[in-house]
């Protein structure tokens, strides 16, 4: 008899829950966001900012799965159930579970790294089924050029890298392509925690003078502790997105802005919407604009002198 | 609300959650390999049906992934004479190299038509799965009711009386483990091909979901008997499931979706201690959760 009573209370909330459901003839836009990561928010800030100038149009459910799995399946297989006009996916693992999930809402991804590589898209400019989106891949090999015009004689650059994070291992396919083309000298070593890559940075300081901040989330996580040990030893630290510079003391880099970056993936959505355009036709683009930012402390502080070319072409 | 999705995840999750009762409730064992082995199971078929492997065999070859991988903290604990928790620990730190190094890449995306998508209907995914659960229910349902069976619960319950049989205890522990993780290695693979996608990252947090979803089963099956033990995998899945969707249906952003989880064990937990006063000497296996 507990069990009955026991299942029957559950299935008496869940009804209740489910009953509460609303329908309003809005059109209806999914965003399914993997982590509270601070590129994917900013993207989410950029993209609620070109709905809102379409007031009451619109109406974005916006969920996180905050890198949980299942949760990441859930609200996935809930926005396909409920039907949105269309989806707008941030992080590849979301991205891929709603491309799993429907194949006729069309999906609009953001701020994949490696499209391609995730296989969410045939190619880059014929991404084919019911989806497109915009790639972040920073272009690293502006960044690259900014050691040569800051610090024309570097001896090494010192890369650490996490080789489990796909964004990682893609983006540093073009990082090397880069640092052979300006003919600089690099070491890589691997690390996955933030202890590891305190470990790596010492070891790395006693060869190298430059630090180049590669593409991986565990370094982002630990960009202090990645400066402090780079300041041991005097060494530049360079690359990174605006938060790095502006932040933890990386003396420059070229990036996106990634609020930016979220209005378009909006504007994309939108187009896709009112021109009942095809996703898979559509290429995967880039963000239009790059940004070049300095820390002129780092800079002071290490005695390099920035270019005035360059420093009038930054943004801060 | 996606009743079918709900009720297809959580045979997904049932199988998870009957290996976690083997390991945890009937040897006893606290096994935490098996957030590590669940990510083995998706990683090793994601990666053999990319390269063409017939899926059927995918599916067995991750299964026996999982098997591996409990056979090694089993043997930690039974021949290293590591802590049991120490040894899963152990194991799961060292899975994740080696998820990563089966993989080659952090993630896989499951493009292939596969068992679960071999006809694109709703109603075939559901079968599918079906079939499978109810298999898997009565293949381990009659292992369990076997002589062997009936040894390896008792090693839980009372190691020392296994002992005085003239039998083996750790020969229990290994086999069941060693069943335990190929069980949570088959829900990962599942749960690959059902989200289409195999991440290093599929695994995290499981074992805390997991062991509430075993909480809730029990809690309304109250498993007295090994039928009703079994049962609560399902009812427990099912139940933790439907749960997650209808807090999210109901508007409760994914934020507070944990803190709501945390609530409820606590509220079964005391539940189990005061609702079922009296009765609790009833309930079979280790009593350590």
């Amino acid at each position: 008899m507990k069990t009955i009573k026991n299942l029957s209370i559950i299935l008496l909330a869940v009804f209740l829950i489910s009953s509460c459901n609303q329908k309003s003839d809005q059109i209806r836009i999914g965003v399914i966001q993997y982590a509270n990561q601070s590129i994917l928010d900013s993207v989410y800030v950029g993209i609620q900012k070109k709905f809102n100038e379409y007031n009451e149009k619109y109406t974005i459910k916006y969920q996180v799965a905050h890198g949980d799995p299942i949760l990441n399946a859930t609200i996935s297989k809930q926005l396909v159930k409920d039907s949105v006009n269309l989806i707008i996916a941030l992080g590849t693992p979301s991205a891929q579970a709603v491309t799993n999930d429907t194949k006729t809402i069309p999906i609009v991804f953001s701020a994949i790294t490696d499209p391609v590589g995730a296989r969410l898209a045939a190619t880059m400019n014929n991404p084919g089924g019911n989806k497109t989106g915009i790639t972040n891949m920073q272009p690293f090999d502006k960044q690259i050029e900014l050691i040569r015009l800051i610090k024309p004689n570097v001896k090494k650059v010192g890369i650490i890298i996490n080789s489990s994070e796909a964004n990682c291992v893609a983006g540093m396919v073009y990082v090397r392509k880069a640092l052979e083309a300006f003919q600089i000298p690099y070491e890589e070593m691997n690390a996955s925690s933030s202890v590891e890559i305190i470990t790596s940075a010492q070891s790395l300081a006693t060869r190298c003078d430059v630090f180049f901040i590669s593409p991986s989330n565990t370094i982002y996580e630990n960009l202090g502790a990645l400066k402090k040990e780079a300041e041991k030893k005097g060494i530049m630290v360079l690359g990174g997105d605006q938060s790095a510079v502006l932040k933890y003391g990386s003396v420059g880099t070229y990036t996106y802005d990634f609020v930016e970056m979220g209005v378009n993936t909006a504007e994309l959505a939108i187009k896709i919407l009112d021109q009942k355009l095809n996703p898979g036709n559509i290429a995967v683009s880039r963000p239009a604009n790059t940004y070049l930012y300095f820390n002129m402390e780092s800079a002071k502080e290490l005695g390099l002198t920035v270019p005035d070319s360059l420093l009038n072409k930054a943004v801060k | 609300m996606d009743y079918l999705g709900i009720i297809e995840m959580g045979i997904i999750f049932s199988l998870f959650v009957l290996g976690m009762i083997l390991s945890f409730r009937l040897l006893g064992f606290a096994d935490l390999t098996i957030e590590g082995s669940f990510t083995t199971g998706g990683a090793i078929f994601a990666i053999l049906l990319s390269n063409g492997i017939n899926p059927f065999l995918s599916i067995l070859i991750s299964i026996i992934g999982g098997g591996v991988a409990g056979l090694l903290t089993a043997s930690l604990h039974c021949y290293a004479g590591i802590n049991k928790l120490l040894s899963g620990i152990i194991t799961l730190t060292m899975l994740y190299t080696a998820n990563l190094r089966i993989m080659g890449r952090s993630n896989i995306y499951i493009e292939q038509t596969s068992v679960l998508n071999y006809i694109n209907e709703p109603w075939y995914e559901f079968f599918v799965l079906l079939i499978i659960g109810v298999a898997i229910f009565i293949l381990i349902k009659f292992f369990l009711s076997t002589n062997f069976g009936l040894y390896l619960r008792a090693t839980g319950e009372n190691e020392s009386f296994v002992k005085n049989l003239k039998s083996n205890p750790k020969k229990f522990i290994i086999v069941g483990l060693i069943i335990s993780n190929s069980l949570i290695a088959l829900s990962g693979c599942l749960f690959a091909q059902y989200v289409g996608y195999s991440d290093i990252g599929n695994g995290n947090g499981m074992l805390v979901s997991m062991l509430t979803a075993m909480i809730i089963g029990e809690n309304i099956v109250r498993p007295t008997t090994l039928n009703r033990q079994i049962i609560s995998a399902i009812i427990g899945a099912i139940s933790f499931q439907l749960l997650y969707s209808s807090a999210l249906q109901l508007g409760l952003k994914p934020i507070d979706l944990k803190i709501m989880i945390g609530i409820l064990l606590i509220a079964f937990l005391i539940l189990t201690k005061y609702g079922y006063k009296g009765k609790q000497s009833k309930n079979i296996g280790a009593n350590f959760i």
